[in-house]
């Protein structure tokens, strides 16, 4: 799925040859990049195993039979069975059908994050790299002050004066995330901005923000995507920490953070209620990291950390 | 990683277990958050609210059969009109740090209470306090501007008296820490030892306890927010009682052969209330249609494990002869709630949702996302949702749900709960005079409920309020100004060393603590 | 600025508050006045490390800070030296094994460190040690009543400790790891190899000591992620730490608790990044600092 999306976002610009001089060599990257993913196990189970569980959260709501909404107090924390795989909830709600609308919305987050916190940062990190001066040099200072703020004491005061819910937290994650993105994108426009396609984009009279869009981005995309697969692993896990502390996505919605809190309380009576979505959340996490740390290697071995 | 967990295992061997000798000398009991030794700060909340009755005593306290009873004062009697209750204190009662106990620190206290710019916590309780009057050393009277014939059970509640020379010289009685967060003064029957912020409070037996000395060395009460935390201490023994809000958490503690559980009615109930501002809710079939529509009995069975009653009205069977159990009452009928609702107008439209006038009935349901109202919230919906009604959920964190729900009466159904002192006085939940502002929920208005709440405010003996209130009871149940959903059973687990704790209300329980035994 | 937020601590409260209680609390804590002159207020009382009082119990932010910081600063460190005395060793061991069942071993084990869920993870050990074995503490810092003891104290510790050192031992792992490999393709690694000089030897003098100095500024990104975990760790294991009261501050909307939070935080990551700039400078002697 991931090379599917690199692909279009790279497609070689249109015309001209300054053009071409930056488009051959990424086409070779990819190959060699595939080449070389296909090698690493943990990064191809990984992979496996997000397009299994992107694909369930995608069309499972509507397959299974039950209603993730629909309660019976009678049948409340009841053990998996024959209708009930993985058994019921507090209120009898299918487990299985929780965490699979869960799914939807705690990956929804994740992406939606990653997003956000990947547009603020190439936007900081470009301006940064490819303007330089007194420019870089505050968009660096800030973003080292962010880096220095502990993600969860920001979210915390962030979500004190705005208020909890599914917006807020998705955007306040994304924006507490996006300092790596920028760190490594300032990199490499310092690097690009000084390389021969860039001074012939400027000989036939290209913009500064056409030569930053058209012909440096595309050299960035690959330390970007690998920026972006940990940050989704990232967001997933703060979303899955803020709505433990009553936070972030509000029940009745299922999220795999606040069917863990919810689960806290029946963990004596219904340990397994703990498990499932700890359990996802960890498998998830752990294969976009490894995603990401493939990828890494794959596309850009000068890269650490 | 590994290799640290094998420490960890190694280290767990080798050194004693924590816990254990600790409790043996006292008893330990959790509270939620750091207390404010103060019960008419502002702040102090339900984390405080254990300490204070135990360090201090108000003019009556709860009875064992929960009538008022002497605690600081050693009688009463109330002017024929209703509005002077006379308070003769009792004598050589002395401060834990020696002086005497006298009127003056009663008046000092009800003055403070009755400040409107201090908003002394539970000063709503006192609105028709007008005046304290000391008539001498040991003789105090407080001065009404309407009867208030629960004023017995108000004194009782939280309302510890509070020493005047321990705020000699302050202008703001609140931010007077020294007292309040530091070293208290109380007459009660345990006085403060040690406090640690964040961790625990120690407090330590008061030999000249003047109902008797305690038998308890010490009684601490530490801090532990976390339920779960609280029932694994209890069954590891670090703890020796502990509240359960939740019922979900007795089956945890039921299989511990040293714990053992036990429930008291409370003087609460549960309800869901519709603001009568809203067209959708003034039809009282549409009322009666949802009080049909749930499945009371089912909920307190699979969902708060039987430790409750379906409520017919406010007034809980914990109140003895205040209660009415011959009032109407509402059982799980889907087919009757539709009914109900089709005589009121509504259609069933071809969603499945109701309709009348091209109108859907679609309403939203407000709730703390406290207890377990979470999970309430939504069977409620979805047993609203079989009859028609469409339900959104809106759910809010506790200070949030007071300060822009609760407070400013934005709501179309709302979810909460009244704990009241054992007093059927249901004026602050139900008269009409506190529709705009004030505690009834509904802003309800119904001129013979306000009639036969203020004849029961006015009676003087225990036959006319009897009368008055189980005419109230019968109006309110047809009527239906809260949907009402149960009373809850007081769930406490408590450790089988420990004995003499009565069957009333625990917080209540807390003042007879010189009469708890270790065991 | 955090008071912003709707509604306002001033009626955080029970369902018992009236409304005129309600203003009478607003004036005293001084919500009646419009937020350009609070915020104007706070700044100039910030400056002289006044942060005004908590709204929860009225005490100075300061002083209820002062009660929580050196708690946060004992399962911090706690956790920094678990993080270090195993996260370095099992860099070294990961990197000149590269390629073994060790190395392989450890990188799973980091990769599952990041990813997993504190909370739940949290929980487990909870379920394991205190509920199944009974043998370490649930929660807290020291048993209630018992005189202090080292013991006593350590016990309370480790769960939370190492439940927090997940948070950074990972890093700390991946990056030694990296660094001794970079260091051991090194041309004078290899020289003194073909000298005959004993693997051992050169590892140990040579490349491990060149590999550290770099790991010393990987602590500057850890601090902040510690401090940031402590929110939930201490939440949890109910240790009386200033992540436990973040989280107080946030549902109790206990603004001035929370601004004067924030800025004590960032100053201590700001301090103990200058701390590791200086040790830095210190192990390196190329850097100097003009």
């Amino acid at each position: 799925m991931a090379s599917t999306r690199f692909r279009t976002a790279v497609a070689p610009p249109s015309r001209g040859t300054v053009a071409l001089v930056g488009a051959a060599p990424a086409r070779t990257l990819w190959r060699t990049a595939a080449r070389r993913l296909r090698r690493n196990p943990p990064a191809m189970i990984s992979i496996v195993f997000l397009a299994a569980i992107h694909l369930v959260a995608a069309v499972g709501v509507g397959v299974l039979p039950h209603d993730p909404f629909a309660t019976n107090p009678l049948e409340s924390l009841r053990a998996g069975s024959l209708q009930h795989p993985l058994g019921t909830d507090e209120v009898g709600r299918d487990v299985l059908a929780r965490l699979v609308l869960g799914s939807r919305v705690s990956l929804a987050v994740g992406f939606v994050a990653m997003a956000i916190s990947v547009l603020v940062g190439v936007a900081v990190g470009a301006a940064a790299g490819y303007l330089g001066r007194w420019i870089d040099v505050v968009l660096m200072r800030f973003t080292d002050a962010m880096m220095a703020l502990p993600t969860l004491f920001v979210v915390l005061a962030a979500l004190a004066v705005f208020g909890g819910g599914p917006i807020t937290a998705t955007v306040v994650i994304g924006l507490t995330a996006w300092m790596p993105v920028a760190r490594v994108v300032r990199g490499e426009y310092l690097r690009w901005r000084v390389s021969e396609f860039v001074d012939a984009a400027r000989a036939v009279g290209g913009s500064d923000l056409r030569i930053m869009l058209r012909h440096i981005l595309p050299q960035v995309v690959p330390s970007i995507i690998v920026a972006a697969t940990l940050n989704i692993a990232f967001a997933i896990l703060t979303e899955s920490a803020i709505s433990y502390l009553g936070l972030g996505i509000r029940p009745p919605l299922p999220s795999w953070g606040n069917m863990l809190q919810n689960a806290q309380i029946y963990i004596w009576s219904a340990p397994t209620l703990a498990l499932y979505p700890g359990l996802l959340i960890l498998m998830t996490v752990l294969a976009y990291n490894f995603l990401g740390d493939g990828l890494r290697d794959a596309l850009d071995p000068r890269l650490k950390l | 990683m590994a290799v640290l967990l094998g420490l960890a295992l190694v280290a767990g061997t080798l050194l004693p277990a924590a816990g254990g000798p600790a409790a043996a000398g006292g008893v330990v009991f959790p509270i939620v958050g750091d207390p404010i030794f103060n019960p008419w700060h502002p702040r102090a909340f339900i984390e405080s609210i254990p300490p204070n009755r135990v360090l201090f005593n108000g003019l009556t306290k709860i009875g064992k059969d929960r009538q008022p009873a002497p605690d600081l004062a050693e009688r009463w009697e109330i002017s024929p009109d209703g509005l002077v209750w006379t308070f003769h204190l009792r004598r050589g009662v002395k401060w834990h740090d020696g002086r005497d106990f006298t009127a003056d620190d009663v008046k000092f206290t009800y003055d403070l209470v009755i400040n409107p710019r201090l908003g002394a916590q539970n000063a709503g309780a006192f609105r028709a306090l007008k005046e304290v009057r000391v008539v001498d050393a040991s003789t105090v009277q407080l001065v009404l501007e309407t009867p208030v014939a629960s004023l017995g059970a108000l004194v009782a509640t939280n309302a510890g008296i509070i020493p005047r020379h321990g705020f000699a010289g302050v202008s703001d009685p609140w931010t007077h820490d020294a007292f309040n967060k530091r070293a208290p003064v109380g007459t009660g029957a345990f006085k403060i030892r040690q406090y640690v912020a964040g961790s625990f409070v120690v407090l330590e037996r008061n030999p000249a306890y003047f109902a008797g000395a305690p038998t308890i060395e010490t009684v601490t009460f530490k801090v532990l927010p976390d339920v779960n935390a609280q029932v694994a201490q209890l069954l590891a023994g670090d703890l020796t009682l502990i509240f359960i809000d939740n019922p979900a958490l007795v089956r945890a503690v039921q299989r511990n052969p040293n714990v053992e559980i036990s429930t008291v009615p409370e003087a609460t109930f549960y309800w869901v209330a519709p603001h009568f501002g809203n067209r959708l809710f003034q039809d009282r079939r549409v009322r009666q249609a949802i009080m049909h529509s749930w499945d009371r009995p089912a909920m307190i069975r699979g969902f708060l494990e039987g430790f409750a009653t379906p409520a017919s009205g406010p007034i809980s069977p914990a109140l003895g002869t205040y209660y009415n159990p011959n009032v109407k009452t509402y059982e799980f009928d889907r087919a009757k709630a539709r009914a109900l609702l089709a005589e009121a107008g509504w259609q069933m439209g071809p969603d499945g949702v109701l309709v009348k006038d091209g109108q859907r009935f679609r309403v939203t349901l407000t709730y703390p996302t406290v207890q377990y109202f979470e999970p309430l919230a939504a069977l409620i919906q979805q047993y609203l949702r079989a009859v028609g009604i469409e339900v959104a959920l809106d759910g809010l964190e506790f200070n949030q749900f007071i300060a822009q729900r609760f407070l400013p009466k934005r709501y179309e159904l709302i979810a909460g709960w009244w704990r009241y002192p054992p007093d059927p006085d249901m004026f602050p939940y139900l008269h009409s005079s506190n529709a705009e502002r004030g505690f009834n929920v509904p802003a309800y208005r119904n001129a013979e409920v306000d009639r036969w709440l203020e004849e029961g405010r006015k009676a003087t003996t225990a036959r006319d309020r009897q009368r008055a209130y189980a005419r109230l009871q019968e109006l309110v149940a047809e009527d239906l100004p809260y949907l009402y959903l149960w009373w809850p059973n007081e769930i406490r687990a408590i450790s089988k060393r420990l004995k003499g704790v009565p069957s009333i209300g625990l917080r209540d329980g807390f003042q007879y603590m010189h009469e708890w035994r270790l065991e | 600025m955090v008071s912003l937020a709707p509604g306002g601590p001033a009626i955080m409260t029970t369902m018992e508050t009236t409304p005129e209680m309600r203003e009478a609390h607003r004036r005293r804590l001084g919500l009646d006045q419009p937020l350009p002159v609070r915020f104007v207020k706070w700044t100039a009382a910030a400056v002289r490390a006044d942060f005004g009082r908590s709204f929860n119990d009225g005490r100075r932010v300061g002083e209820v800070i002062r009660e929580r910081l050196p708690n946060t600063l004992l399962l911090g460190g706690a956790a920094l030296l678990l993080s270090v005395l195993i996260g370095i060793p099992a860099g070294i061991v990961s990197a000149t094994r590269r390629a073994s069942p060790v190395d392989y071993t450890v990188t799973f084990l980091s990769f599952i460190g990041v990813s997993i869920p504190a909370f739940w993870f949290a929980i487990l050990l909870i379920l394991l040690f205190s509920v199944r074995l009974d043998w370490l503490p649930a929660s807290g810092m020291a048993t209630i009543g018992a005189p202090f003891s080292l013991a006593d104290r350590l016990l309370h510790l480790i769960m939370p400790a190492f439940v927090l050192a997940t948070a950074t031992m990972p890093g700390l792992v991946r990056f030694m790891r990296s660094a001794l490999l970079e260091e051991l393709g090194q041309d004078y690694v290899r020289t003194a190899r073909a000298k005959g000089l004993a693997g051992r030897r050169v590892l140990t003098r040579h490349a491990i000591r060149n590999a550290l100095i770099p790991v010393v500024t990987i602590l500057g990104v850890l601090i902040p992620r510690l401090v940031g975990g402590a929110v939930i760790t201490e939440t949890i294991f109910g240790w009386p730490g200033m992540g436990q009261l973040a989280v107080a501050s946030t549902v109790g909307r206990d603004y001035p608790l929370v601004m004067g939070l924030t800025v004590v935080v960032a100053i201590v990551v700001v301090f103990s990044n200058l701390v590791v700039d200086l040790a830095y400078g210190w192990l390196d002697p190329r850097i100097t600092y003009g």
